[in-house]
């Protein structure tokens, strides 16, 4: 699985792939985040073929003011470049692997 | 605001909510799979077995059964469990047909991605960064350690309210209107502010921007929630002032500043702009209510024991 750091020049190109990119918009203090993180790392050992774009909000606020960001982590899934869903919280491992099931089959 | 008599947490029998600490191994063996799967890599393999990813030509009459290229990660049944269960066994070229909800399903394999997880060792350890962790007996200890610390957190907070209840009934203190108001007042200053930030004003917003921030849904719902806010912090800052002054603890002022800066870079506003959001007359009352409820919690903490001392 490939993890991207996205700022605001590059958010829209890793965004714009083929196939299922998650978007995790987070921020460093932030304690479901890490729980989140945490997530989206053990996602890596099981679907190696879903991109995930991290977006931290402290350093990168723009995005955050042009996605209407004000509760953290946010998830935005992305198919084949288009935006398909978003969640506010934490989502578990199971949880999330059948959202992206959903989308890729 | 007074405190005329205290109930001292330390003075209340809590005999009744010991409990016995088990660590649990099965998740320590998770936390250790965890680490070594940082170091994973993805080898071509010959035979398809469970947790490979494998790419695949699927040819049905069903349409989702029906493309080219598919990645499917066998095992987690994402797909179909039943067909990724056929699959297994089977290697690259291989023609695989199967049943799938009464219909007949193709599928060549064409590429299989093994995955590798080496075996623990120091060195992935160190690289965790854990306090004190050198080797697999440290990082043991380091888990045991930490689910200790949950359970007694997670034990705390099942208590606290009812523990909170009885120090409460057990004192006598004298809060009137006009400090649970003035709580309100600050904190509804504060509100303000922050949206502001926002480029929102708060008697302007929609219920969806005022739930998005705050749990109500309409402007006139803020005062009533904060006052039972105030009605819930406000005994514990009256405590916390109390304990503060017995100990010889005073809020620092140095800490407020810093912390103002902090959160100015975080909100993207000058100290000064962020300091008419967060006086520090309000600071203050977090800080002292904060000193009495860390010293409380801290206690209701150690009523979980190891098993050699229950």
């Amino acid at each position: 699985m490939a993890v991207y750091h996205a700022t605001k020049e590059n958010y829209d190109t890793l965004t714009a792939a083929d196939g299922i990119t998650i978007v995790d918009f987070y921020t460093t203090t932030c304690g479901p985040c890490k729980l989140f993180s945490r997530v989206l790392d053990d996602l890596q050992a099981e679907l190696p073929f879903v991109s995930v774009v991290k977006v931290n909000l402290t350093d990168v606020p723009a995005l955050g003011e042009r996605f209407e960001i004000h509760a953290t982590p946010t998830i935005l899934f992305y198919k084949d470049g288009q935006m398909v869903e978003r969640r506010i919280g934490v989502i578990d491992q199971d949880e999330l692997q059948e959202i992206i099931g959903g989308y890729l089959y | 605001m007074q405190v005329k008599k205290e109930l001292r947490y330390e003075d209340l029998d809590l005999s009744r909510f010991r409990k016995v600490f088990h660590p649990d191994e099965a998740a320590i063996e998770k936390e250790i799979l965890y680490v070594r799967q940082k170091k994973l890599q993805w080898e071509r393999g010959v035979i398809a077995s469970s947790g490979d990813v494998i790419t695949a030509r699927l040819q049905s009459e069903l349409q989702r059964f029906n493309r080219e290229g598919v990645k499917i990660t066998l095992g987690l049944g994402l797909l179909s469990r039943e067909l990724e269960n056929a699959l297994i066994g089977h290697s690259c070229g291989e023609k695989v047909t199967c049943s799938v909800k009464g219909t007949s399903v193709t599928v060549i394999i064409t590429d299989i991605q093994h995955k590798v997880v080496p075996p623990l060792d120091d060195e992935m350890l160190v690289e965790e960064n854990l306090p004190g962790v050198t080797d697999k007996m440290s990082f043991h200890t380091y888990q045991v350690e930490k689910q200790r610390d949950e359970a007694a957190t997670q034990l705390a907070y099942e208590i606290r309210e009812e523990v909170i209840k009885e120090i409460l009934t057990g004192s006598c203190l004298e809060i009137t209107e006009t400090d649970y108001q003035h709580w309100v007042d600050l904190q509804m200053n504060r509100i303000e502010w922050l949206s502001r930030f926002q480029g929102l004003e708060l008697s302007d917003m929609t219920p969806s921007q005022i739930s998005a921030r705050i749990p109500v849904s309409s402007y006139e719902e803020i005062a009533p929630f904060l006052l039972g806010g105030a009605r819930e912090t406000m005994p514990l800052v009256a405590l916390g002032s109390a304990r503060a002054a017995s100990d010889g603890y005073t809020v620092s002022r140095e800490d407020y500043d810093n912390w103002i800066t902090q959160c100015a870079t975080d909100w993207h506003c000058t100290p000064e702009e962020f300091a008419r959001a967060e006086p520090f007359e309000l600071y203050e009352m977090n800080a002292l209510s904060d000193y009495y409820y860390m010293g409380f919690f801290r206690h209701l903490k150690s009523l979980l024991v190891n098993e050699e001392d229950g």
